[in-house]
């Protein structure tokens, strides 16, 4: 383009920085699904020839499916806790003064940086201690744990994008703090709300550390993963796996994206 | 039908935010029925005595009486006000009809007295089968009559407006203007209107309060708060004013008798006390109470000489500045267009008479 503005103007280094930076990221990545089809038990090159066993050897295998029932169920009521106390968290912080706000904001983020090896054996000890026999139910609760701080971060945003005159204007004609949130607050933090139960529940169905120390005798998947690996005629398996659960990751998230930058787009658009 | 002359009392409130005093000791009542506004810079606390009206503040010391009921106790959402938010506060996730019939939950009306509420209001703001657009395909006019239909639908006893016209451009501004003060009086609601706009309160209201500095500094119609201010700071907030340091001589039978730094002696109309003898105050006249001619004109005005300084073509009218002997600062006159080219020439640097008649000037306390 001639006419580009400066900012504009192709920029030939840039776009090779670019190329390199993404297949550094990606390229690893796309061994996965590459080698999931690989008629071989080894992992080596070169390929032997194409196959769709690997896939097909999931649909029959009973472990497998527990596994993901399991990590279904965690991730979903993770996701819905975590969201919940999300939204309240976010509209305390963004609708009133309280004293002590920005340390207890502080502290609810925290546990983004903890490493989860420290947070899974804090959280290990303490329920032991309690006498909390280990089960699904301790790993949702590891799980809340860590969904929180991204369910906030994603809500605050999405409150703090919304003029807070529109819930006074709710008041103003004669809705109560009750109606108010649900005719007004909810329907505009909507998107948010959506975008933090896909956040959380990608977060919980990939988490490995916590599930690991918390979990009873009932694995999610992550865990049914890492033991499918003490027998290599299996690993095959777990990369057919590793590249389905690749595929819907990378779909929740960018949908959970998609939908904020969506919502923010709105707010843009009515020119307050 | 005899008005409520206190239908809104404000009673001595003040509101504290922290250290910050936005509002103090205000005292004053509204007629209902009445268009009054609140006109003052920002900061001056007119938004945050608007939104003690509404409920979203309470006052720190002092009551609000709406009808004659003390309403600090009451929420928002159960006080007899509506309000058109500065920025207009339109639901977005809501179409057209559905921010309109937004207050009507509550009043428990059957799908087609709602309807037929929503084809009133819209009516009345003339966007007639605005219904079913979404919020967030209007303009910003279009916006502002939205939300004065969502506020009046409720047929409250006040309508408050916090600088409902701000976001509009002039033209559409001046055309709204218009229609706000029709419907107002074809409604006979009270009407609280907050703007930082001097013209478009004088414009609007019945009466206006100037506020600053939390304080209101005087209540009174458009031409009372125009022509007769009560202190320097309300002249000089409303309209452009000449100031001249003077001091009375002589002070007798509600004439006072002036030497002033420019105008020479004067006579003036007085009947504040602070007029006396002696005593230093200021001399204060709107530019266009100033005469400009090449010769000094008949008896009943009083004639002084100067040099005009600058001189602006305005197309309907034209400002100078004119430089008198004895006075700091030129002196600002503003001539319609008529008496400007009445074929004298008044161009830079020519010397001229400048004249005016005794009453037009006002006299005022030195801060």
């Amino acid at each position: 383009m001639k006419d580009a503005s400066y900012i504009e103007r192709p920029n030939r280094p840039l776009w090779v920085y670019a190329i390199l930076y993404l297949a550094f990221l990606y390229i690893p990545v796309l061994f996965l699904p590459l080698f999931s089809f690989n008629d071989a038990i080894y992992i080596a090159f070169p390929l032997k020839g194409f196959t769709t066993d690997w896939y097909g050897q999931m649909l029959t295998n009973e472990p497998m499916h527990a596994a993901l029932w399991n990590s279904i169920k965690v991730g979903a009521a993770s996701s819905c806790i975590a969201t919940l106390l999300g939204i309240f968290g976010a509209k305390a912080v963004t609708r009133y003064r309280i004293p002590g706000q920005k340390p207890s904001v502080a502290v609810i983020m925290l546990p983004m940086v903890i490493p989860g090896i420290i947070l899974g054996v804090a959280l290990l000890i303490l329920i032991n201690r309690l006498g909390i026999p280990l089960s699904l139910v301790t790993v949702t609760l590891g799980h809340i744990l860590i969904s929180v701080p991204f369910s906030m971060a994603t809500l605050i945003a999405r409150f703090e994008g919304f003029d807070k005159s529109m819930e006074e204007a709710a008041a103003d004609l004669g809705d109560n703090a009750w109606w108010t949130f649900w005719r007004v607050t909810f329907p505009m933090v909507f998107p948010g709300v959506l975008a933090s139960l896909l956040l959380c529940f990608t977060i919980s169905f990939d988490e490995f550390i916590m599930a690991f120390f918390l979990a009873g005798t009932e694995p999610t998947l992550p865990i049914f993963m890492w033991n499918q690996l003490r027998f290599p005629q299996k690993l095959p398996g777990v990369l057919a796996l590793g590249a389905c659960i690749l595929v819907v990751s990378f779909f929740v998230v960018f949908f959970s994206q998609w939908l904020r930058r969506r919502n923010t787009a709105d707010l843009s658009d009515t020119g307050l | 039908m005899s008005l409520n002359e206190s239908y809104i009392r404000i009673s001595d409130v003040s509101k504290h935010f922290g250290a910050v005093v936005a509002v103090e000791h205000v005292d004053f009542t509204i007629v209902e029925g009445e268009f009054f506004s609140l006109l003052g810079a920002s900061g001056c606390g007119k938004t945050t005595l608007l939104r003690m009206l509404a409920g979203f503040e309470s006052p720190t010391t002092g009551e609000i009486y709406i009808d004659d009921a003390p309403v600090s106790g009451v929420p928002p959402h159960k006080r007899p006000t509506n309000m058109v938010f500065q920025n207009y506060a339109i639901f977005p996730h809501l179409n057209v009809r559905k921010n309109i019939a937004y207050g009507l939950r509550t009043q428990k009306l059957d799908k087609a007295e709602v309807d037929r509420r929503v084809g009133e209001a819209l009516e009345m703001v003339k966007l007639p089968g605005f219904g079913e657009r979404g919020a967030l395909e209007l303009s910003g006019g279009q916006r502002q009559r939205i939300a004065l239909a969502r506020a009046l639908i409720r047929r409250p006893k006040v309508l408050l407006l916090d600088e409902p016209l701000g976001a509009l451009d002039q033209k559409l501004r001046e055309d709204m203007q218009l229609e706000l003060r029709e419907l107002q009086q074809s409604l006979g609601i009270t009407f609280i209107f907050v703007t930082h706009d001097q013209e478009e309160a004088m414009t609007l209201s019945d009466r206006i309060a100037v506020m600053s500095g939390g304080k209101v500094l005087q209540i009174a119609a458009p031409k009372d708060v125009y022509n007769r201010p009560v202190s320097v700071e309300v002249a000089d907030f409303i309209g452009q004013m000449n100031f001249i340091d003077a001091s009375v001589v002589e002070m007798a039978n509600g004439q006072a008798t002036l030497d002033t730094a420019g105008l020479g002696r004067v006579k003036a109309p007085a009947s504040a006390g602070f007029v006396q003898n002696g005593a230093n105050i200021v001399v204060a006249v709107r530019p266009e109470k100033l005469i400009l001619s090449k010769e000094r004109l008949a008896e009943g005005n009083s004639c002084i000489q100067g040099v005009i300084e600058t001189a602006a073509y305005l197309g309907d009218r034209s400002h100078f500045y004119v430089s008198v002997e004895g006075c700091d600062k030129p002196i600002a006159v503003a001539a319609q267009e008529a008496q400007a080219s009445s074929g004298q020439s008044l161009d830079q640097g020519s010397p001229v008479w400048l004249c005016w008649e005794s009453d037009s000037l006002v006299l005022l306390e030195k801060d």
